[in-house]
């Protein structure tokens, strides 16, 4: 093979032709590069839509309202929900189930269905190809049914961004990312929690994969120590935009919880609330880049809580540059991915933590000493408040590179549980130091490239290699879940003379089938509103209810509503109680939301609900559930203990029951006493 | 001879304080907050609802006789009623100067009956979490420990 050049020159002389055509490309050519990579690529005919609410969902709505028409009460209950649904100012299912599909007409494209769901609530529309993409978008974005919609990007042509930043950020070559991106650079349907000290919302390489910003702290969303902005820039700065860095994930939904004010006064309160919040929300990737000596039970509840919700938990080792990661929490936590620091040269970092805790490691950064002395080369490259961007070094900087990791995993399969999300990660890990596992890499260094080859998109996994350093896997979750949301609303005007208690109950027919579990939970606000003497965000486990081996039952939830010592002036919804019911088999659930009924059961009193506080059932959700291969488990009554307050507190036929069989065990002490054995049988015999 | 030994004894343990180069952070936890499990359905707020529901049946003379006779039993078995049970729930907030509590389960899926519980701080915060411990409601109290970010400054 000669010299290319040589070999060009060769050409260039013989060839007239072909010399212009090298001329050609030499100067077009890194302008066609450019406009691959500057100008998003997209399908023309077809858009990714969210709607507000599913047209799924409010198909079943339509047709579970005209089927209701058929009987007297069905129909009354029509009524009922029409004029709640005008006083809540929402349109009826049938409409709004009308309008999308008007819009969905106006774009050229089918009705929407079933089939066309890829994400939560997330709708692809085929167009007819009439109108350009761009208008279409913009058309939908107008509509206010619509939530978001953005066209139909292809990634896969994309692999290296064009961010500006990008050629510092060694990390992210090191995990082998841009071999990932080959195969999906995220989805904003997998959202990120990001618990740490806020973020900058309005940062221009982040504001738009931030779907959630919640604060914990009372000292607002603001990020004045810029931790959290970094944290969050690693798992999903947005990739490809010509600014700044990109995360592993190009598009998330990250969730920023502020847990902290100055990043060194993070509280196990305000960690687990926003723990709690972060499963009840949706988030399927929690990031931790902090911790402490203080081992917590309540902060260990709260994240079994999330695993088992499928939630992916990842934390930082620690800084503490020793064998200690297994005396600081919560890296020490069973049932997080615990993360050490690894430098540029795949090299376990000065100041990392490490332990029997670490699962696995990922670039952190090694400078010579603190942030302070990082370059380029040493430290990892992020996000920062004031739309700037900062080098940081830490096991804060490689816990977000695992959580990015396991959002970019579910993005390509959201099917997967959390506990093969870990797998996933773990076994595809690059082995460093000790062969195997080992305290101070754990399962390796994360690989992006292996970790996505693992993966079968939208499917269900290859076998993977079974350990007993590895947690068994958990049975997934069932998901299907019938939900239903009563909403209570007090004027504002009604405030000042509000003291009202309320009782909302719930009516469940679950056909022939069996009711699993129920719960109900409220939510509200505390600027506009209080309510005292529930055990707010509690299920009633205790409560006196209907036996679920029956067909029919009534759960409630009851409390009073008080005016809050430091009201806010306002209005809108105050209060919001979620209804939730598992059963068995495959026909459908149905769950009424009655209000206005006084709750059968005579061990509630039932104030009269009236104008002051107009209890709305404005979501009439009924649900069709199919949860196949569960086995009923009958339902543990959790009121046996006798006297507790848990029991209703009255004398009932059941206290009979728990008497007779006081009475046996007693007896049976005594067994000497044939007679006794006597009296005994004959007294169970009567019962 | 001593002198050596003693030489090679205090390189050895010179050489043991470089090898640990930092300590872990010690356990900081907020004065006047502590953070409770009670049992399932067992939380005062959740008690305070049913005395008050309790108060409010007794209007009515059958569930007055009803939850008297349930009250009798109660006392047979040696058990508390709950207004008794409310008493002992105020009484200690009274002598550990607790000012109130937050839930933590924020929503529908969370764990239940976690609580963030607010004192005045007059007593030692381990001291109120012991004491609060020995209330039968209570699963488990802990303090409101403290957590640092881990990026090196």
């Amino acid at each position: 093979m000669p010299n290319p050049i040589i070999y060009m020159g060769h050409l260039i002389c013989r060839n007239k032709i072909i010399w212009l055509f090298f001329l050609f490309f030499l100067i077009l050519a890194p302008g066609l590069v450019q406009a691959q990579a500057t100008s998003n690529q997209y399908i023309d005919d077809s858009v990714i839509v969210k709607y507000k609410e599913s047209p799924v969902l409010l198909e079943t709505k339509a047709k579970e309202r005209s089927n209701r028409e058929a009987s007297l009460f069905g129909k009354l209950q029509n009524v009922g929900d029409n004029i709640a649904l005008s006083i809540s100012g929402n349109t009826a299912p049938e409409q709004q189930l009308q309008q999308i599909d008007n819009i969905s007409a106006q774009v050229g494209a089918e009705k929407v269905d079933a089939t066309d769901e890829i994400g939560h609530d997330v709708f692809v529309l085929d167009t007819d190809g009439k109108k350009s993409v761009n208008e279409v978008v913009n058309f939908l974005n107008s509509q206010s049914q619509v939530e978001y919609a953005e066209p139909n990007y292809i990634y896969s042509l994309l692999a290296t961004p064009n961010d500006t930043h990008y050629s510092k950020m060694w990390a992210l070559t090191k995990i082998k990312a841009p071999d990932g991106w080959d195969q999906t650079t995220g989805s904003k349907s997998i959202i990120a929690a990001v618990l740490d000290s806020g973020i900058e919302q309005t940062h221009e390489d982040l504001k738009d994969n931030i779907t959630v910003a919640k604060d914990f702290t009372g000292c607002g969303m603001t990020d004045s120590v810029g931790h959290g902005t970094h944290t969050a820039g690693t798992v999903g700065a947005v990739g490809n935009n010509g600014k700044g860095v990109t995360g592993i994930n190009w598009t998330v939904g990250i969730m920023a919880l502020k847990v902290g004010c100055s990043g060194k006064d993070i509280s196990l309160a305000t960690v687990t609330s926003a723990i709690n919040y972060a499963v009840d929300n949706g988030a399927r990737v929690m990031n931790m880049s902090f911790g402490g000596s203080g081992s917590s039970q309540a902060m260990a509840d709260a994240i079994k809580n999330a695993v088992n919700k499928n939630v992916v938990v990842v934390v930082a080792a620690g800084n503490s540059s020793g064998n200690n990661a297994d005396s600081l929490y919560p890296a020490s936590d069973p049932n997080v991915i615990t993360v050490s620091a690894t430098g540029p040269q795949d090299e376990l970092a000065r100041y990392s933590s490490y332990g029997t805790s670490v699962d696995i490691s990922a670039p952190g950064g090694n400078p010579v000493s603190g942030s302070s002395s990082c370059t380029d080369t040493t430290c990892i490259a992020s996000t920062w408040p004031g739309g700037r961007y900062n080098l940081l070094t830490g096991t804060s900087m490689a816990a977000p590179h695992v959580a990015g990791l396991a959002a970019l995993i579910l993005s390509k399969n959201p099917g997967l549980t959390s506990t093969q999300v870990r797998q996933i990660i773990e076994s595809s890990a690059v082995d460093l130091g000790t062969s195997g596992k080992d305290i101070k890499f754990g399962a390796g260094r994360i690989d992006v490239k292996a970790a996505l080859d693992l993966v079968t998109a939208g499917g269900t996994l290859p076998p993977l290699p079974t350990s007993s350093a590895l947690p068994s896997p958990t049975r997934p979750q069932p998901t299907s879940i019938g939900d239903s949301d009563a909403i209570l609303k007090v004027l504002p005007s009604q405030i000042n003379t509000l003291k009202k208690s309320f009782v909302v109950g719930v009516d469940i027919d679950p056909g022939s089938n069996q009711i699993l579990s129920t719960d109900m939970r409220i939510n509200y606000d505390p600027d506009y509103l209080d309510i005292v003497g529930i055990d707010e965000g509690n299920y009633f486990p205790s409560l006196p209810r209907k036996v679920w081996d029956s067909t029919k039952g009534i759960i409630y939830i009851a409390g009073i509503v008080e005016k809050p010592k430091d009201y806010k002036t306002g209005s809108g919804t105050v209060a919001t109680i979620r209804v939730n019911a598992r059963k068995t088999g495959t026909t459908k659930l149905t769950i009424i939301c009655k209000p206005n009924e006084t709750a059968q059961d005579s061990n509630i009193t039932k104030d009269s609900v009236n104008a002051e506080d107009i209890i709305n059932c404005s979501k009439n959700v009924d649900s069709v559930i199919n949860i196949d291969g569960l086995t009923p488990v009958p339902t543990i009554d959790s009121s046996k203990d006798r006297g507790d307050y848990d029991d209703d507190g009255t004398i009932t036929y059941n206290d009979f029951v728990k008497w007779k069989d006081d009475f046996v065990q007693t007896l049976s002490r005594l067994r000497y006493f044939e007679s006794w054995r006597k009296i005994y049988f004959s007294i169970n015999k009567a019962l | 001879m001593f002198f050596i030994l003693f030489l090679v004894i205090s390189f050895f343990l010179f050489n043991l304080n470089q090898v640990v180069a930092q300590e872990v952070p010690k356990a900081e936890y907020s004065p006047d907050e502590f953070i409770v499990k009670y049992k399932p359905g067992q939380s005062a707020q959740r008690l305070k609802l049913f005395v008050s529901e309790r108060q409010k049946k007794a209007r009515n003379f059958v569930n007055r006789m009803l939850i008297f006779l349930g009250d009798v039993k109660t006392k047979l078995i040696n058990q508390k009623t709950p207004e008794e049970k409310w008493l002992r729930f105020e009484s200690v907030y009274k002598t550990l100067g607790i000012t109130g509590e937050i839930s933590l389960s924020v929503g529908f899926t969370s764990p239940a009956d976690q609580y963030v519980v607010k004192t005045d701080a007059r007593l030692d915060i381990l001291k109120v979490i012991a004491e609060y411990k020995k209330l039968p409601e209570v699963e488990y109290a802990e303090p409101n420990y403290i957590y640092g970010t881990f990026n090196l400054p």
